[in-house]
């Protein structure tokens, strides 16, 4: 008894969706952090491409498909803002990661 | 069904759309293109509700395939009441627009006409997300909704484009993001345990399971995230407080709520039959926890802005009372009907203490809550529209806040819920406490009166109008009343009469 | 024995994506890490073929990882010219957090994912497959993928296009469009490559278009391939070159969705539901429409790749320095 071909590859997406989360929690590089969520969605998308499979001979059901593209094309769209405020930012402050949350309290413009 | 009906409820979502190409595309008209939309949005508002008061719940099917295999829109209760409260305040911050991102200023001034060009497209697109967002009764759709709003929400707050703004603008984006990664794993997990991604269907086929639990509790990481629910609002008060004030009201009032409202239709329509005593008491302890803590947390801060911006973190802590509360059979609908009025009065108020903070963070060029003194005098309507949100916000007689918490209050008595009881008793008392705070530096006499710039009067006029609107809703309320009971869910229905 | 050799690959492909993913999020150079990923998405190329999903691989690699990948380097780039400029020296990485707590939270998370992917139960998996097949004929189409896009599921599709243009005029409000890269040396072949492969990629991303109608492809690949012409073009000869006009880049960025707006409120108006095609007309409809969206996708994903708004050309047609206006506007 060995693994069907989407079990496999949902157990990947799963793995790879975690892998994006742990990298996306610690390393604090935006464009890390950028790369990391891509990643990341890229296993959700493999979980979702999975359950369309229907075996090797079969059509795969076509509207995970279709959410998928979806997915990708929002995703790309996702990255293309995060780059263009990671930009500014580092422009701003020289520095590739968010500052910490200054003491807002103290804050004082 | 009356072929008259279906034909409000697209326009929702087709009008704010349109109205983006437009103010996108023409940037010299876009202030009155941007008004027009509003204006047409809020006519097909009135007329989905009158629609839906006369025949009832709805369904449309886009390209006439229905679910599972097409996309449907579902018009209840609960959505039109959701749909009411983003009209009217997407036409308050609208008219406000107005002045804070003033039209036809000379070319010469470059970041005026900058902002004013993106904030309307922007603002489209939060609208037309936020409208499909409340219309869509498909999961995967309302993923794109969700990122629609984020996005256009992102883009909004670095509008400021200071560094506080930018940096907590890429917060809020990338938290967003990983958010809707969340529930967009957890819609995979739904469509290949039920096979359909409709909320109707997955209510009907929905059955205890580890995939079920697995897929829920991801949607309810991420959306939980996306509220910015305590203790996951670390985003919130950075973004709320360094936005362009109109930008603020409409995070506070309305972008917030879109989540919480998804999360509302998992729990207690696609998902009531499972044994959701545990979810409920866990979303009932963080909200009391979150109630507090903001409350706290604003009381403690010294600009304006950031403590209306932890009052909201505050405020979300009330809306999640309504999971244990709404959940018994006798009083679950007081407790429905509490929290959605309650969430209508926070909308309102919130937009009408953010336009008030915003006038007179533009009068004094700070908003140094210590350094308040004499703006009573300088900016009357705007002290008096921010001590009337206040009064909402406390939750004190005749609100729209004080419906909303009296009703929460009833339920959690009669269900001897004591530490809810206990914990709305604290967060009231703290938010008397900031109010009250604020309220008295604005009318304590100062030595000589400080210099201040001119503000609009639209803008002015606005942040009264709408506090009003916030203090009187307490007069309309059989009206909502008879919308939110439309199609409610099935077990927080009233077995007898209700109402205040 | 065939079978064997399958599962072996299946077993060897996974392994390979999960050992990239991982790996291209753990180099210390982010430069790698980019490469990485990029060969992280043609591998999962590999595996969407295995799912029988051409349509994905196709969009994978010209989407996912081509114009995200371009998107990444350039936007890595000016982060570090931007940072050697302000430090006169190459940032050091930030330290990462403590993983422990992370690395637990995690394990207990991966654990509850796969216990889901086996409890899901099987007789649900046939999904909407048996609908979807029934309905093709109706649809207008023969590429079932191609049905859910544009037929079942268009609004989705109208929607995703409107987040596109959303994308567009978010980048262009927080960002300046990125200055040419300067000193680098295009030699005869790149000039070379450009002058062959443009045209002839957009001959393949027509082809696409047509294709999709009954096999895999359509409006986002071909999309993507007009994009990667862009790109390749920018590359080659710099956005210096004819930069278009900025109402250009707007009216190119929103004709996609105007069209399919359009058309969806006058099947309304018609007397039929948003978006429903007359019967019949289907076919016709849904080409107008993905020729539409394949030039606004493609505008799109090139000005997204552009990372901001146009900048007004000086006398010379040299981009003015954006670090001398940025933070001002």
């Amino acid at each position: 008894m060995s693994l069907d071909p989407e079990t496999l590859y949902a157990l990947t997406g799963c793995g790879i969706f975690l892998i994006g989360l742990y990298s996306f929690s610690i390393y604090p590089h935006l464009i890390r952090k950028i790369l990391a969520l891509n990643i990341a969605g890229a296993g959700v998308y493999l979980v979702l491409a999975s359950m369309a499979y229907q075996g090797k001979e079969t059509v795969a059901d076509p509207v995970p498909h279709a959410m998928v593209l979806t997915g990708i094309v929002v995703a790309v769209a996702g990255t293309a803002l995060a780059l263009a405020l990671a930009g500014r930012i580092s422009s701003e402050t020289g520095k590739v990661d968010l500052e910490e949350p200054q003491d807002i309290e103290k804050e004082d413009e | 069904m009356n072929p008259e009906f279906l034909s409000w409820i697209p326009w929702l979502v087709v009008f704010p759309l349109m109205g983006a190409i437009v103010t996108f595309t023409f940037p010299r008209i876009a202030t009155w293109a941007g008004l027009f939309t509003g204006v047409l949005i809020l006519v097909a508002t009135v007329g989905l509700v009158a629609q839906t008061l006369a025949y009832g719940a709805n369904t449309y099917s886009l390209g006439g395939w229905g679910a599972p295999l097409g996309i449907d829109f579902r018009v209840d209760g609960l959505s039109a009441w959701m749909l009411v409260i983003s009209a009217v305040v997407g036409a308050c911050v609208s008219l406000y627009a107005i002045g804070y991102f003033p039209p036809g200023s000379k070319a010469s001034d470059e970041e005026k006409n900058h902002k004013r060009r993106y904030f309307w497209p922007l603002w489209m697109f939060l609208w037309a997300g936020l409208n499909g967002l409340f219309l869509s009764n498909d999961i995967f759709n309302l993923y794109i909704t969700l990122e629609m709003v984020g996005f256009s929400a992102v883009a909004l707050v670095a509008l400021a484009n200071s560094r506080n703004a930018l940096t907590a603008a890429m917060r809020y984006l990338l938290v967003g993001l990983m958010g809707s990664l969340f529930f967009l794993l957890g819609v995979a997990f739904l469509y290949g345990t039920y096979g359909t991604l409709d909320l109707t269907l997955l209510g009907e086929r929905s059955r205890a399971n580890m995939a079920t639990w697995v897929a829920i509790s991801l949607m309810t990481a991420g959306l939980i995230v996306k509220t910015a629910a305590f203790p996951l609002h670390f985003w919130l008060p950075p973004a709320h407080s360094n936005a362009p004030t109109p930008v603020s009201a409409l995070l506070s009032a309305l972008v917030t709520k879109g989540p919480f409202y998804i999360l509302l239709r998992l729990w207690f329509f696609s998902f009531a039959s499972l044994d959701t005593t545990y979810a409920d008491y866990l979303f009932g302890a963080l909200g009391a926890m979150g109630l507090i803590w903001g409350a706290a947390h604003a009381l403690r801060q010294s600009r304006l802005k950031l403590l209306v911006a932890y009052s909201t973190v505050a405020q979300l802590g009330y809306l999640f009372l309504v999971f244990p509360l709404a959940r018994a059979e006798e009083t679950g609908f007081t407790a429905w009907t509490g929290v959605l009025l309650f969430l209508a009065a926070h909308a309102l108020a919130k937009t009408a203490m953010f336009m008030a903070a915003g006038n007179i963070l533009q009068a004094l060029g700070h908003d140094t809550i210590s350094r308040l003194a004499g703006i009573s005098r300088l900016l009357p309507k705007s002290v008096f529209a921010l001590a009337l949100a206040g009064v909402s916000l406390m939750g004190l007689p005749p609100s729209g806040g004080f419906i909303g918490k009296w009703l929460l209050l009833d339920a959690a008595i009669s269900q001897g819920r004591w530490w809810i009881v206990i914990a709305v008793l604290c967060g009231t008392a703290l938010a008397i406490g900031y109010v009250v705070r604020v309220i008295r530096f604005a009318f304590e006499d100062p030595i000589d009166l400080p210099q201040v710039k001119s503000v609009s009067a639209v803008m002015e006029w606005t942040a009264l109008a709408t506090a009003l609107l916030a203090s009187l809703m307490a007069l309309a309320s059989s009206l909502p009343l008879d919308l939110i009971t439309i199609d409610a869910p099935a077990h927080v229905w009233p077995e007898v009469g209700v109402g205040p | 024995m065939i079978d064997l050799a399958a599962k072996a690959f299946d077993a060897l492909l996974a392994g390979l994506i999960l050992w990239l993913a991982w790996s291209s999020l753990s180099t210390q150079d982010i430069l790698k890490g980019i490469v990485l990923f990029i060969a992280f998405g043609l591998c999962m190329g590999l595996a969407w073929v295995r799912l029988n999903a051409p349509d994905i691989a196709l969009v994978e690699a010209a989407v996912a990882s081509g114009i995200t990948g371009a998107m990444l380097l350039g936007a890595w780039n000016k982060m570090r010219l931007s940072l050697a400029k302000m430090r006169g020296d190459e940032t050091k990485l930030p330290e990462p957090g403590r993983p422990w707590l992370h690395i637990s939270g995690l394990m207990a998370m991966g654990g509850a994912l796969g216990w889901a992917i086996f409890s899901i139960p099987p007789e649900n998996t046939g999904g909407l497959l048996v609908p979807a097949m029934r309905e093709l004929p109706r649809s207008g189409v023969g590429n079932p993928v191609t049905a859910a896009l544009l037929n079942y599921r268009a609004y989705d599709t109208l929607l995703e296009i409107g987040v596109l243009l959303l994308a567009v005029v978010g980048v262009w409000s927080i960002a300046k469009s990125r200055k040419p890269a300067q000193g680098v040396p295009r030699g005869p072949i790149l000039y070379g490559f450009a002058r062959i492969s443009a045209p002839l990629l957009i001959l393949i991303g027509g082809y696409f278009l047509w294709l999709g109608t009954s096999r895999a492809g359509g409006a986002f690949q071909a999309g993507a391939l007009m994009a990667a012409v862009g790109v390749l073009l920018v590359l080659t000869y710099g956005p210096t070159r004819r930069v278009p006009a900025e109402w250009i880049d707007r009216w190119g960025s929103i004709f996609g969705l105007t069209v399919f707006l359009t058309l969806g409120i006058g099947f309304m108006l018609q007397g039929r539901a948003m978006l429903e095609y007359s019967a019949g007309s289907a076919g016709a409809w849904i080409l107008v429409i993905e020729s539409a969206a394949t030039v606004s996708i493609g505008w799109t994903l090139l000005l997204l790749f552009l990372g901001g708004r146009p900048q007004a050309a000086s006398q010379k047609g040299i981009l003015v320095e954006e670090d001398e206006v940025e933070g001002q506007a």
